[in-house]
């Protein structure tokens, strides 16, 4: 099917051109890197309060490094001007959109795969902790920021101060995935708690919004 | 050259009347919360504030579902009176929004201590106004033309599907992490006479969201028919 | 693809208008081509060109008015599958090779893989499948765009000041290149600021001031004498 070959092609090729100028790759890596760590010094990390507020830190530390990811998402097209090319194209937004969506999702998972074994040193999660369920709560939630996420870069790259307006334009709509998120990994860091209903929601949340960000792909992706 | 005439009903007119309606009922409803209803058994005099604090939400929550209502049908319909009751909605809401965000911890901290609790309602409120404020921050934001109502009105459908699913979440985490609950808990109920002077003060913040809800739309519209009378002129320029 | 009659006008502006803010940069501004046809569009700066080619790509939509390709608005599916738009940007990235681009083109347009190499050899760009575009010199550059513009077969093609900053070997190829493609039966617009290179090539002229369709002749040799030069 067309469409899905175009949401594929988008997709790969917004990785490999991630991949082939590491330079934005190597300075998300490394902003990530530095929010953990200032983290570390800005909190008390003993296991205790780790325990306690574990999960909140974490997400913090995913949103800030989210951001810059996302915010690469349509950046990348400016070289060139491929925006207008794509947009010059019969091609459907939805199937750009889906295929947008992917690699924001696979980006973030990138940088969340490195820093979340740094914060488990660095703030001194106990081994005990129950690892399949952080990481199921990662995916959901990265998910949900992703197409949230490249929907609203789409929606700011129109716009002046377009690195200001994305995560204006992104965190208010995702507090019930935070909550929900931070929720979830505190059940498995303080090791009390059932995290089905956060889980549950998360899914919601993601279905909704996956579908929603596809239907309104039209608007955000149009000419002027 | 003739500038092309444009038509519109007398602007006075309505504001006479309408603003001397909403502040007729206002002051009714300042003296009915004021003096006339009885005070609260336990909070004294600043449960007083309940007054203003509800209806400011209640008109707040008006006006966002007018928002979202008119950014559907700009959706459809691409017309410019939908968009410009969008805008106009949006901006009203928030202002009372604010009003009622501010009213809640001057009304909490006298009688509870705290400036502040998380508690649904109030946290509900909160991630309401920080949406609506982001929305007013897009249209500042992106430049004149097709592109904003457009942007803004996709944000609106963002937000319709965002607040069931922000209910749910609130909800749960706040049963997940008991906090104090201040206004209407279990077991509040209200005599009569306050329910009556709560309707006339719903009523009044009601009447004024009107009105100045009225006045945003007619500026914009006029703004509109300003544009279309130089674009007008402009495409007629020969020499120019 | 079948030539088609040249006498069946193929693409109808009426009444093209677009403002920006409240300032006209075209007015009102009405023609037709038929299929099969070299045009240049001729005018000072800021005189709309840029804007009207926009509009007929589908890059920008008009403000009140009508474009229509065939059967088809601007700016459809449709429309945009019939459209070659040759920009001052070359809408290739830089960071990708030339092939790499104009695969995903051929994937945005539905176009099997086979057609990047038919479109690079009609352009004669066959030596640069594998390079950098940001590695390209202007006229390369130009060549691949071309051949991005020409991967799904377009029916129209339009160019803005394709012959600006190249050397005389690569216009002298540009214009061999669009001469072929008119005859194939390619409707063409191109806007210079250089009537000359268009000169014995163009089927007619059309001339933009501010904003304004000052002259629209078609079926006539350019006479260099008879065109402001912007």
């Amino acid at each position: 099917m067309a469409d899905f070959r175009i949401a594929w092609a988008t997709f790969a090729r917004d990785l490999r051109l991630e991949l082939r100028t590491r330079e934005s790759l190597n300075a998300m890596l490394f902003y990530a890197l530095l929010v953990v760590v200032i983290f570390s010094f800005a909190f008390e990390s003993e296991a205790e309060l780790t325990a306690r507020v574990g999960g909140g830190l974490l997400w913090v530390a995913f949103l800030f490094a989210g951001l810059v990811a996302l915010d690469r998402a349509f950046v990348r097209e400016l070289p060139g001007d491929t925006l207008t090319g794509l947009l010059l194209s019969p091609a459907p937004r939805a199937a750009l959109m889906a295929g947008k969506f992917a690699s924001s999702f696979i980006l973030m998972l990138a940088i969340e795969t490195v820093l979340l074994p740094l914060f488990a040193v660095l703030f001194n999660v106990s081994p005990a902790v129950h690892w399949s369920g952080i990481v199921l709560t990662v995916v959901l939630g990265t998910w949900a920021l992703a197409v949230t996420g490249t929907y609203f870069s789409a929606m700011s790259i129109h716009t002046r101060h377009r690195a200001l307006l994305l995560p204006l334009l992104l965190l208010p709509v995702v507090i019930p995935a935070v909550i929900s998120m931070v929720q979830a990994t505190q059940v498995f860091l303080g090791r009390s708690g059932v995290a089905d209903y956060w889980w549950k929601l998360l899914f919601g949340f993601d279905v909704v919004f996956t579908t929603l960000g596809l239907l309104l792909a039209d608007i955000v992706l149009d000419v002027d | 050259m003739e500038t092309p005439a444009i038509a519109r009903p007398a602007r006075p007119n309505w504001i006479v009347l309408w603003g001397s309606l909403t502040l007729t009922v206002l002051l009714i409803g300042l003296y009915l919360a004021l003096l006339w209803a009885p005070e609260e058994a336990t909070m004294g005099i600043y449960q007083r504030i309940f007054y203003t604090h509800v209806p400011a939400a209640f008109t707040a929550f008006v006006a966002f579902f007018i928002n979202l209502v008119a950014s559907v049908l700009y959706l459809l319909r691409r017309s410019r009176l939908a968009d410009a009751w969008a805008v106009a909605a949006a901006e009203v809401g928030v202002v009372f929004l604010s009003i009622n965000l501010i009213t809640g911890p001057i009304w909490a901290k006298p009688i509870w201590g705290i400036w502040w609790t998380w508690d649904a309602r109030l946290t509900l409120d909160l991630v309401l106004w920080v949406m609506y404020v982001s929305y007013l921050l897009l249209r500042q934001l992106t430049p004149r033309g097709d592109l904003q109502p457009r942007l803004a009105a996709a944000l609106a459908c963002f937000f319709f599907v965002d607040v069931p699913i922000n209910y749910m979440a609130i909800r749960w985490w706040r049963t997940q992490h008991p906090q104090p609950v201040i206004f209407g808990g279990p077991g509040s109920g209200l005599a009569p006479q306050m329910y009556v002077a709560l309707a006339v003060c719903c009523m009044a913040f009601m009447l004024l969201g009107y009105v100045l809800l009225r006045l945003r739309l007619e500026q914009e519209m006029d703004r509109h028919a300003l544009d279309d009378a130089q674009r007008a002129l402009l495409l007629e320029d020969v020499g120019g | 693809m079948p030539p088609p009659t040249a006498s069946l006008p193929f693409l109808r502006c009426q009444r093209l208008t677009r403002f920006y803010g409240v300032f006209p940069a075209l007015r009102e501004v009405s023609f037709e081509l038929p299929a099969g046809c070299l045009v240049g569009l001729y005018g000072p700066n800021g005189a709309g060109k840029s804007t009207l080619l926009h509009l007929l790509a589908g890059v920008r939509r008009p403000s009140s008015g009508s474009v229509r390709l065939g059967d088809e608005p601007a700016g459809t599916r449709a429309a945009r599958q019939r459209t070659g738009y040759l920009a001052h940007d070359s809408l290739l990235h830089p960071h990708l090779s030339v092939a790499e681009n104009l695969a995903y083109y051929a994937a945005l347009y539905d176009r099997p893989s086979s057609a990047v190499t038919v479109a690079l050899a009609q352009t004669r760009g066959e030596k640069l499948a594998g390079l950098k575009v940001g590695e390209l010199s202007q006229g390369m550059r130009q060549k691949a765009a071309l051949a991005r513009c020409l991967l799904h077969a377009p029916q129209l093609l339009l160019l803005d000041e394709p012959f600006a900053s190249l050397d005389r070997q690569t216009v002298l190829e540009l214009q061999q290149t669009l001469a072929t493609l008119r005859d194939g039966g390619m409707t063409i617009l191109a806007s210079t600021h250089t009537p000359q290179l268009l000169e014995g090539l163009a089927d007619g002229v059309m001339v933009l001031e501010r904003g304004r369709l000052q002259q629209c002749e078609l079926g006539l040799p350019i006479a260099p004498q008879g065109v402001p030069h912007g």
